[in-house]
C-alpha cells in the first residue's frame, strides 16, 4: 500500500516535471510567448470568418465568430496534442535513451501541457460570449463538458499513442499525418455548421468523434436541450482508438530507446 | 549467502542492421525488399552470451575497445534496452549516467535538469529539492547552474550529471566514461564521492579506458571483446601494474 502511494506520488511528479518542461519550452523560446499561442488561433478565426462567413457564405451559424473560436480552440487543443506527441519520443531522445522511465508519461505530459493552455484561452471565449450576449446553458455544462472531456481524452491519447509509436518505425509518418489532420479538420464542424450536413447523413457524420465532441462542447453555449445521442458515438470510437493505440504503443515500447 | 545484486545469464543483445531507412513511403515503394529485410535481417551482435554475477558492494571496472558492448551492457542493466535474449535480474535501485547530458534536456537550466533527471530516475520532486543544494555545491559551476544546458561545456555537463546520480542514493551506480572529460580536481571529487557511496554498500559499474581510473576506483575488472567477456577478475590480474611500454621500438 505504502509502495503504491509512493509510486502514485512519483508518477504524479514525473508528469508534473514533464508538463513544466513542455510549458516552458513552448512559451520561453519566443519573445511574445503566450501571446503568440493565443493570437495565432484567433487570427485563423478572422481568416475563416472572412472566407467562410463573408465570401463563401457557408458559415451561417448564429453568432458565427463565437462559433468559430469555440470550435477552433478545441480543434487546436486536439491537434496540438496529437502533432506534438508524434515527435515527443524523438525530441526527448536524450531522456529516454539514458533514463529508465515509462515513455507513456511523455504522451500524458504533452496532453496536460496542452490542456493547461486550453484552459488559459477560455477567458477569450467568455469575453466573446459576453460581446454576443450569449449565456451558457447552465444545466448542460456538467453533462456536456464531462461527455466531451472523457471522449476527447480517450481520442487524443489514443491517436497520440498510435502516432508516436508508429513514427519511431516509419519516420516519414509526420508528412502523412499533416494531411490526415487537414482532412480531419475539414471533416469536423470547425467552420461549417452541422446543420449544413443533410439529415440522412448526419448519423455517419457524427461518427467522426471530433464532430460529436465539438457539438457537445458548443451545445453548452447554443442548444437549449440536451441531446443524448451525441454521447455514445465519440465514446465508442475514442475508446476503441485508445485501446488500439495503447496496445500498439506497449508492443513497440521495448524498442523505442534502441531505435533512436 | 546473500543473493547477488545483479545476475545475468546468457544475455545476448542483437541490433538489426539496415542500410536502408524505411519510411512509410519506402515500405510502400519497396515492399518486396522490405519484407525480405524483415524476414532476413542482418544482425549485429552487441552482447554475445554474457553471464555475470555481481555481489552487493562490488566495484567493477568495465573495459574493452570501442564497440565491444560496454554501453550496451550498462543500458540493459539500467533498463533502457528492454528487448534481449537471456535473463537479467537487477535487485536494487539503479542510477546511471550513460552519456554527457543523458537524462537531461538541453533547453532547461541546470537546476531544472536536476529536478527532471532525479524525478525520472525515481525520486519525488520534494526529495530532489532537498538534495538541490548538495548537487549544486558538488557541480560547482557558478552561475551556469541557471543557464540552459546547451551552453555547458562537456566538463560542466559531467559535473552536473555526476552530482545528480550520486546524490540520489543509488544501490547500483552505472557510470560511462564520465571521468574522462573532467579535470584532475573534479576526478578527485568524484573518487571521494564514489567512496562515500561505496561505504554505504553501493555497487559500482565504471566504464573506462584509463587503467589508473580503474585501479583507483575498482576492485574487479571485466574486459569485453566483440560482445563477449574475455577477462573477469581482480584488478591486479586483469590490468597488471606497469604495463609494457607501447612504443618500444628496437
Amino acid at each position: 500500500m505504502a509502495v503504491g502511494l509512493k509510486n502514485a506520488a512519483l508518477i504524479r511528479d514525473q508528469i508534473l516535471v514533464l508538463v513544466q518542461k513542455e510549458f516552458k519550452l513552448k512559451y520561453n523560446s519566443t519573445a511574445l510567448g503566450f501571446a503568440w499561442c493565443l493570437l495565432v488561433p484567433l487570427l485563423m478565426c478572422v481568416v475563416y470568418y472572412v472566407v467562410f462567413g463573408m465570401l463563401m457564405r457557408v458559415g451561417r451559424a448564429p453568432n458565427y465568430f463565437l462559433y468559430l473560436i469555440s470550435g477552433n480552440f478545441l480543434w487546436q487543443f486536439f491537434q496540438g496534442v496529437v502533432m506534438q506527441n508524434g515527435t515527443v519520443l524523438t525530441k526527448n531522445s536524450t531522456l529516454l535513451k539514458k533514463a529508465n522511465f515509462d515513455e507513456s508519461l511523455l504522451i500524458w505530459g504533452t496532453f496536460f501541457a496542452e490542456a493547461l493552455h486550453f484552459l488559459l484561452v477560455i477567458p477569450v471565449l467568455i469575453v466573446a460570449m459576453a460581446l454576443y450576449r450569449v449565456a451558457p446553458q447552465w444545466y448542460s455544462i456538467l453533462p456536456n463538458l464531462l461527455g466531451a472531456a472523457v471522449s476527447l481524452i480517450l481520442l487524443a491519447i489514443g491517436v497520440s499513442y498510435l502516432y508516436a509509436a508508429l513514427n519511431i518505425v516509419f519516420r516519414d509518418l509526420e508528412r502523412m499525418m499533416r494531411i490526415v489532420m487537414q482532412v480531419w479538420l475539414y471533416a469536423s464542424p470547425v467552420f461549417i455548421p452541422v446543420t449544413m450536413i443533410p439529415v440522412k447523413w448526419r448519423f455517419y457524420y457524427m461518427l467522426n468523434p471530433m464532430a460529436s465532441i465539438m457539438t457537445l462542447w458548443r451545445n453548452i453555449f447554443y442548444s437549449p436541450q440536451l441531446d443524448w445521442r451525441l454521447y455514445l458515438p465519440p465514446l465508442i470510437v475514442g475508446g476503441l482508438l485508445f485501446l488500439l493505440g495503447r496496445a500498439v504503443f506497449r508492443r513497440l515500447q521495448p524498442q523505442f530507446a534502441e531505435r533512436m | 549467502m546473500e543473493r547477488p545484486i545483479i545476475e545475468i545469464s546468457h544475455l545476448t543483445k542483437q541490433f538489426k542492421l539496415s542500410n536502408r531507412r524505411y519510411g512509410l513511403k519506402g515500405v510502400l515503394l519497396h515492399l518486396v525488399d522490405y519484407l525480405h529485410d524483415m524476414r532476413h535481417p542482418r544482425m549485429f551482435t552487441a552482447l554475445d552470451d554474457i553471464s555475470l554475477s555481481v555481489r552487493r558492494g562490488e566495484r567493477i571496472g568495465l573495459t574493452g575497445q570501442n564497440g565491444c558492448g560496454k554501453t550496451t551492457l550498462l543500458s540493459v542493466i539500467g533498463g533502457v534496452y528492454r528487448s534481449y535474449r537471456g535473463r537479467v535480474d537487477v535487485r536494487g535501485r539503479v542510477s546511471m549516467m550513460l552519456a554527457l547530458g543523458a537524462g537531461m534536456h538541453p533547453e532547461l537550466s541546470g537546476r531544472e535538469n536536476i529536478i527532471l533527471n532525479g524525478v525520472l530516475q525515481g525520486k519525488t520532486r520534494r526529495e530532489m529539492q532537498a538534495l538541490m543544494d548538495d548537487i549544486v555545491d558538488f557541480a560547482d559551476i557558478g552561475e551556469f547552474i541557471d543557464a540552459p544546458l546547451y551552453q555547458y561545456s562537456s566538463g560542466m555537463k559531467a559535473r552536473l550529471g555526476f552530482g545528480v546520480i550520486t546524490a540520489i542514493d543509488p544501490e547500483i551506480l552505472l557510470v560511462d566514461e564520465v571521468l574522462a572529460v573532467g579535470d584532475a580536481e573534479f576526478k578527485k571529487k568524484c573518487v571521494r564521492r564514489i567512496g562515500g557511496l561505496l561505504e554505504r554498500g553501493c555497487t559500482l559499474f565504471l566504464v573506462s579506458h584509463n587503467a589508473n581510473d580503474i585501479r583507483r576506483n575498482c576492485d574487479r575488472v571485466i574486459r569485453l571483446d566483440y560482445g563477449r567477456v574475455v577477462a573477469d577478475g581482480p584488478v591486479a590480474e586483469v590490468i597488471p601494474e606497469a604495463p609494457v611500454p607501447a612504443a618500444s621500438t628496437p
